[in-house]
């Protein structure tokens, strides 16, 4: 792989969106030509090169492109939105829609990511390692669809309406979420290992689809209802594979545990899965 | 201005009897002309496809549909961002286009008129402040009257002199152009959460038919010798069976003495979703060869296609209950409105889709009418925009019309019901260039009345579009390209002045908007109005003095006043 480094200079006050850092963006051009890749400021049009000081190398494709912000970007939208391929590090923060619609590749966040990060996302893997913002993985507002494949793993909390429309695709949150997971969900996985605050699940529709809570739950919607106490073996294939694949060790922890299930949204007609574990 | 000479392009002029001549386009003060100044700008359309303007007679481009299609939809418009340029506007544009890209786009295509098809008379200010900001297109509304309170009232009655009177008061009060029906008594019981099954249904507390309504109201439209005939979306759209109350619909009008100078008594809007044959969805078949068959044999009838195209588009119709019917089988989002004492609609989203196999009849069913039907001057293309699918897909409907083997090759990639349940495999016909001319400007002009559009004759506006097509060298087999240059005009020329140059927009004056002026008699309209003032005062929203929409709406305005046939 070959790296291509990016350091942030002085950033404007106004958000600087970005969505030309990513391997594709990037991969098959010159050191001049990404210099000269158009960011926004408001309604005004700059060039990556007058935020960012670029060094290093640029692969023949995308897939053989390494991406390495050093320096935080709390302001800057849409690091690596739409990606296909390749790897992209930040070490440091990302501003909103990191990873939106990425379809490929891996992108990590050292730290936090804001809002919206890896909304509707197709593919890939986003990892963030601090906390991210409200709508992780959501549904733009409208769309009928949020995330339709990838993994998104998240170190510490998540805010509102994380995996909204969520349709395929896996969620683990290591840490609390905030009210409103997996709202209208129509399939997908979603793993959390914090405490699940009110409402997760609303008018989910089911289609396989399940929110494991591993670390307490607030209180679950009333049109839910329990059905059973089990300990189910595609949970331990899942947790196994999390563990192994993902290194997500809390997983681990939980191999021989059993669940207690409900079934809803029974207030659409919904067949989705909350599996709450036992003590 | 200065004048327009077009130079040595191929015409097509059906209304005229030209038919690809090569020949000169002069335009003066914004109309063709007989001569121009040695000074006049050349247009050099050598080898080029020279139209009329083109004429869309049912599109939804302003009021309050198409505005809760925009407000619930901003995945449609994420897709599709359309930037500022030196002389147009940033907008949006796909299913539910911002009033500025409608107007742009429809430029772009050779377009220069177009109808906004259903106006709720409560949302008349809204759809003529929408229409001042879509430039460049000539426009008018047609004002929903199938559900009306006092329509119903005076079929109800039987007094079609009253009729005839609240017709032009509410043609005047709305500043509306044409009589529009949707699912006549369908809407009003839908008010009480039910619909009319067929013609002979009637409406909760009126105890009138649809029958009865639309053989009134297209009495009174041609005794007031309006325009355009009755504008009519016929019961149970979206029904398996339905081809069946089309033809009734069709026959009951049949007998009513047209208006001076014309022979149609009914125009049949988006007709494919009105020619379904089979129980139900799931047998579903076209009925496209009965409607065409009986059309065939009837004069008194025009109809526009409501072609469906394979895309993510928006449903909107003064249909309510056929809304909610469509939200059921979908499941997407939906919005009912109800307009009080006047009318009702919904929005669905709705994904027409290759593999669906109602959805590949549907497709089938729409061509089945333009190919069958012999006339080219009683079917017209449109796609209902953006019930079928968006406007800016009429160069693919021309293409399919143009050429068999575009049709045979996405035939290959669609579900088989489309083989077996439709007769369009077994259709050879290809439309002329004279003949898409026709029904995208000719026809559509001539059967709204609109006399100086169209057309290139002496003395017609100066609306004219130039593609770059060579159409003696075209084949079939080369659609793409007719596609490709369709949709982007090598020239748009609205009123003497060029709009559109190779594709792009160079220019956005506000077209015109046309309504009608129909006189009543004055102690008729005294009586009338006294009448519909007290029921005003009774259930309205709205002071009936406050009703009528003021001149300060239509900046562009031009009144058409028509002197119709009064027994007293
Ligand atoms: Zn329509």
């Amino acid at each position: 792989m070959k790296e291509l480094v990016l350091k942030p200079k002085k950033l404007p006050e106004l958000p600087l969106e970005a969505e030309v850092i990513t391997p594709d963006s990037v991969a098959g051009k010159t050191l001049k030509e990404v210099k000269a890749l158009p960011v926004y400021v408001g309604n005004t049009v700059h060039e990556l090169g007058d935020y960012f000081d670029v060094k290093g190398e640029t692969a023949e494709t995308p897939s053989d492109q390494l991406v390495a912000i050093q320096g935080e970007c709390g302001n800057v939208k849409y690091i690596g939105a739409g990606m296909t391929a390749g790897r992209l590090i930040v070490e440091g923060c990302v501003g909103m829609h990191a990873g939106a619609e990425m379809e490929g590749g891996e992108l990590i966040v050292t730290g936090s990511a804001s809002n919206w990060a890896g909304a509707e996302m197709k593919g890939g893997l986003l990892r963030i390692h601090g906390d991210a913002g409200h709508q992780l993985g959501a549904a733009y507002r409208g769309s009928p669809e949020g995330m339709t494949g990838g993994v998104i793993v998240v170190g510490g909390d998540v805010g509102l309406e994380a995996g909204a429309f969520m349709r395929r695709g896996m969620l683990i949150i290591h840490g609390n979420v905030d009210s409103f997971l997996g709202v209208h969900m129509n399939g997908g996985e979603v793993f959390v290992f914090g405490k699940v605050a009110r409402r997760f699940g609303a008018e989910a529709k089911g289609n396989g689809g399940f929110i494991a809570c591993f670390g307490g739950v607030e209180s679950i919607l009333p049109t839910y209802v329990y059905d059973t106490t089990f300990r189910p073996d595609f949970m331990k294939l899942y947790l196994r594979q999390l563990r192994d694949q993902l290194g997500i060790e809390a997983a681990g922890k939980f191999l021989e545990a059993s669940f207690k299930r409900y079934r809803g949204d029974i207030a659409v007609g919904g067949t989705a899965e909350i599996l709450v574990v036992e003590p | 201005m200065e004048d327009l000479k077009i130079k040595g392009g191929y015409v097509y002029d059906p209304l005229n009897g030209v038919d690809g001549d090569a020949m000169d386009v002069l335009i003066s003060g914004g109309k063709v002309v007989e001569k121009v100044g040695r000074d006049a700008k050349v247009i050099d359309a050598k080898g080029k496809l020279v139209m009329a303007g083109g004429v869309d007679l049912h599109s939804h481009i302003a009021g309050s549909k198409i505005n809760i299609g925009r407000l619930m939809r901003p995945e449609d418009h994420r897709k599709d961002v359309v930037p500022r340029t030196r002389v147009t506007r940033a907008g949006v544009g796909y299913s539910c286009p911002s009033t500025f890209v409608a107007g742009y786009r429809y430029a772009q295509m050779g377009y220069t008129a177009v109808m906004e098809a259903a106006m709720p008379p409560l949302g008349a200010r809204h759809v003529h402040e929408e229409l001042n900001d879509t430039p460049i297109i000539d426009k008018s509304a047609f004002t929903l009257f199938g559900n009306n309170h006092f329509t119903l009232k005076y079929v109800k009655e039987g007094d079609l002199e009253k009729l005839k009177a609240f017709i032009s008061w509410l043609l005047r009060a709305t500043r509306g152009y044409a009589v529009k029906i949707v699912n006549p008594g369908g809407v009003e019981n839908w008010k009480w959460g039910k619909n009319v099954g067929g013609l002979d249904d009637l409406v909760y507390n009126y105890e009138v038919s649809p029958r009865q309504i639309v053989t009134m109201l297209a009495q009174a439209n041609e005794e007031l010798g309006l325009p355009h005939t009755i504008h009519l979306h016929c019961n149970n759209l979206g029904v398996p069976g339905n081809y069946e109350t089309t033809i009734d619909t069709m026959e009951a009008v049949k007998g009513i003495r047209p208006a001076d100078g014309r022979k149609a008594t009914v125009h049949v809007v988006h007709c494919q979703f009105n020619s379904l044959d089979g129980d139900n969805w799931m047998n579903v078949k076209s009925g496209a060869s009965k409607v065409a068959k009986y059309v065939n044999a009837n004069e008194h009838v025009t109809l526009d296609l409501g072609q469906a195209i394979f895309t993510d588009t928006t449903t909107m119709t003064g249909d309510g209950p056929w809304q909610f019917r469509l939200w059921n089988i979908t499941g997407n989002k939906w919005v009912n409105s109800d307009v009080e004492m006047e009318a009702g609609a919904g929005v669905v989203p709705y994904t027409f889709k290759k593999d669906n196999p109602a959805n590949a009849i549907q497709w089938g069913i729409g061509l089945e009418l333009a190919l069958l039907i012999e006339d080219p001057w009683r079917v017209y293309m449109t796609t209902d925009h953006p019930n079928g699918g968006p406007f800016t897909f009429y160069p693919t409907v021309i293409s399919w019309l143009m050429s068999r083997q575009a049709r045979t090759d996405l035939m290959r990639e669609m579900n088989k019901s489309v083989l077996r349940r439709t007769t369009l495999p077994n259709i050879y016909r290809e439309y002329t260039f004279g003949e898409i001319a026709t029904v995208t400007r000719a026809a559509t002009a001539k059967a709204l009345g609109l006399k100086d559009k169209g057309h290139l004759g002496i003395g017609a506006d100066g609306d004219v579009s130039v593609y770059h097509l060579d159409p003696t060298a075209w084949r079939p087999s080369m659609y793409r390209d007719l596609e490709k240059s369709l949709a982007r005009a090598a020239y748009t020329v609205k009123g003497g002045e060029i709009v559109v140059k190779d594709g792009v927009v160079t220019a956005t004056p506000l077209g015109s908007t046309f309504w009608v002026d129909s006189k009543i008699p004055e102690k008729l309209e005294a009586e009338v109005m006294k009448e519909i003032e007290a029921d005003f005062d009774k259930y309205y929203t709205v002071g009936f003095r406050n009703y009528p929409v003021e001149d300060a709406y239509l900046p562009t305005g031009v009144r058409m006043e028509t002197k119709g046939r009064w027994a007293r």
